[in-house]
């Protein structure tokens, strides 16, 4: 059963990644960070007890939850109809996701022993692919929202990797105050492009 | 109570910035306090003893030097108050002109919020945690790079995308650095370990081919603001990459490593100075001479075993002078002269309108640029002087660094006092439209930069201490 969950939660974690990359629909893409946060709880080690995964979940979901509210009071990103037809770059975004996580599947094993004995499969293929999916949708992307969600993605997954490595209640600290910070200036950022848009 | 370095110096800043922020709006009030408070900072930095006694009168009071917050402690001893004060020195001088320079509202909090999580940075052990605040700085900084009324930049988004990019090389070289003290000898670890710290630095401190953040932003934000951040980020990551080879004796020793420091810094110092032969805006010159002087930076450092740090201290004020005077004279320009784009080649006539601002801009640009008798001419020909001999291999790049950067400082001048397009007449010989603090500003400036240059070790002094905490970088084993 645990096993099952663990596996449905990375499976479930990188497809909500995979979704922030290739689409731009900004409600779904502030649902699939939702879920991406809920996985990595799922995921996140409890040898000290559930606290430490409730905190990362608990910060993660509250940068969604700001992000979702400056959009949804300032309606500065338009609403537009989904569609589940892909465009060229959806598609090329997609598909060089799926490579990457490919990669990492293959090469987790290997990373497990020889690099990172103190973890486990789950984690390493949860974090890692979303740390990547993270940069390279950092790397695909320039408008302000997309650009915060790659952060916030690429940071999770690291934290969540970390997580697995070592345990600071300082580190912790500092990395919910940078998650939070970094969801603030993303409301920042879509506040004042929208000042700037409107004469 | 509040007899602790890191209460005085992080604790009561930080809430000071915190009652800044709510004063925003009241310039005059909050430039007062931000003035007051880092001149008091600054000023007890350099004037506490060694022992962290102070006597006032028969009155003593102790400082202790260490306090525990969440598990592990921020420690700040006598030997970082050399650095603590010069950074303080920093937040003094740019908020006294700040309000005048129509920076952010936000400026006054934000700066002594930056300077003392720039101290934090320094002061927590284990010092990798550093690498979080470090990322924390770039993300409060964004009010500042991008204020409210303009377009989100890409340059922020990009400095912020590349801060978070380095913080888990260098946190997980920590933990691999756990492991390397139980097993030295493990040459994978090592290796793996030096490559996320070199790493994590490069795109710390910019360097080619990860400096594209640095036009892009320099051309999107404030000057002054700007001008700020980058002096005291290049402080403070200069030092903190000095800890690195203080620790860990592993670093310090590995073969070739201060060869390969030497030449990262005299490749950035070319890349730098080629970069500025070719540049034609002027906001952009702060980021490229940003740039090159962390190759100098870099250089010291490559030079550490041979006596080199020993000018990273007479570098401080000269590129705190120079900076200022930079991004000062932009910003002036920029008001005297709303129509103007900001192309070098469009200063034509600017020497004959604006004595003042011109004779600056051309005395900062030498004194960065290390020419003779001013301020950065010391400490740069020091240095120079210490390379080994190498078959004319890095004489020959640092030959060609210098060139470009005195190329654009000619094409400046060349620019300035050439007559105005129109009519190519010089039909107005008397200055007109600068106030007299620019006067004032460029004059003190320009005798600063003279002073540093003929006694360089009046400012030098100042700084002196902030190579105290180092005694292990000098060792060979």
């Amino acid at each position: 059963m645990t096993k099952f969950l663990l596996t449905a939660a990375v499976i479930t974690g990188l497809l909500a990644a995979l979704a922030n990359l290739a689409r731009r629909k900004w409600l779904f893409n502030i649902l699939a960070l939702a879920i991406q946060y809920v996985c990595i709880f799922i995921v996140f080690p409890k040898t000290d007890g559930f606290l430490h995964a409730l905190i990362k979940v608990i910060v993660g979901l509250m940068s969604t939850l700001i992000i979702f509210l400056t959009i949804q009071s300032t309606g500065a990103v338009k609403r537009e109809p989904f569609e589940f037809k892909l465009s060229a770059g959806e598609l090329f975004r997609m598909l060089s996701a799926v490579f990457l996580v490919t990669l990492v599947v293959l090469a987790s094993p290997w990373l497990l022993k020889e690099v990172f004995p103190q973890s486990n499969i789950y984690i390493l293929i949860l974090s890692l692919g979303l740390a990547l999916i993270g940069l390279l949708q950092l790397g695909s992307k320039t408008e302000s929202l997309y650009v915060i969600i790659g952060l916030l993605t690429f940071l999770s997954g690291f934290e969540l990797l970390y997580g697995s490595l070592e345990f600071s209640a300082l580190l912790e600290a500092l990395f919910a105050i940078v998650n939070l910070l970094i969801a603030i200036a993303g409301a920042f950022f879509i506040v004042k492009d929208l000042e700037t848009e409107t004469p | 109570m509040i007899n602790n370095t890191v209460i005085i110096w992080i604790l009561i800043p930080v809430a000071l910035s915190g009652i800044l922020a709510l004063l925003q709006r009241f310039a005059k009030l909050s430039t007062a306090i931000v003035l007051v408070s880092s001149a008091l900072l600054t000023v007890l930095a350099f004037i506490l003893p060694e022992d962290l006694i102070l006597s006032i009168g028969s009155r003593q009071i102790a400082f202790a030097d260490s306090l525990e917050i969440f598990g592990r402690v921020l420690k700040i001893t006598k030997a970082n108050l050399s650095l603590v004060g010069g950074i303080y020195l920093c937040v003094f001088l740019w908020n006294s002109l700040a309000r005048k320079l129509e920076t952010s509202q936000w400026f006054n909090a934000l700066s002594l919020l930056i300077a003392s999580l720039w101290i934090i940075a320094l002061a927590v052990q284990p010092f990798l945690y550093a690498s979080v605040i470090i990322l924390l700085v770039a993300v409060v900084s964004i009010p500042l790079l991008s204020p409210r009324g303009s377009r989100s930049g890409a340059g922020v988004l990009r400095y912020v995308t590349l801060q978070a990019i380095a913080m888990p090389l260098i946190l997980l070289s920590a933990w691999m650095l756990s492991d390397i003290e139980t097993a030295p000898s493990a040459n994978a670890l090592i290796l793996r370990a030096t490559v996320l710290i070199l790493g994590g630095f490069a795109i710390w401190l910019a360097l080619f081919p990860v400096h594209t953040w640095l036009p892009m932003v320099g051309q999107e934000s404030h000057p002054w603001t700007l001008s700020f951040l980058l002096v005291v980020m290049q402080s403070s990551l200069t030092v903190f990459f000095i800890y690195f080879f203080e620790e860990y004796a592993w670093l310090r020793n590995l073969p070739n490593i201060w060869k390969i420091l030497r030449w990262a810094g005299i490749g950035t110092i070319f890349i730098a100075s080629l970069l500025l032969s070719f540049q034609n805006q002027i906001r952009r010159l702060l980021a490229y001479f940003y740039l090159w002087e962390t190759g100098y930076a870099l250089l010291a450092i490559g030079l550490a075993q041979d006596g080199g740090l020993h000018y990273l201290p007479l570098i401080f004020m000269p590129r705190i002078l120079g900076y200022a005077g930079l991004s000062y004279i932009i910003v002036k320009l920029e008001h005297l002269e709303p129509d103007f784009d900001g192309n070098i080649n469009n200063l034509k006539g600017f020497f004959h309108r604006y004595p003042f601002l011109s004779l600056g801009l051309i005395s900062t640009l030498l004194s960065l640029s290390g020419l003779p008798i001013l301020a950065s001419f010391p400490a740069k020909r020091h240095l120079i002087n210490l390379l080994p001999w190498s078959g004319y291999g890095m004489e020959t790049w640092l030959i060609l660094g210098f060139a470009g950067a005195l190329i654009v400082t000619f094409r400046i001048i060349y620019a300035l006092i050439s007559p105005p397009e129109e009519g190519q007449t010089i039909t107005i010989l008397v200055p007109h439209k600068e106030e007299i603090g620019i006067a004032i500003f460029c004059t003190v400036l320009m005798f600063l930069f003279l002073i540093s240059g003929f006694f360089p070790s009046i400012f030098s002094g100042l700084f002196k201490g902030i190579l105290a905490p180092f005694k292990n970088i000098y060792l060979f084993n």
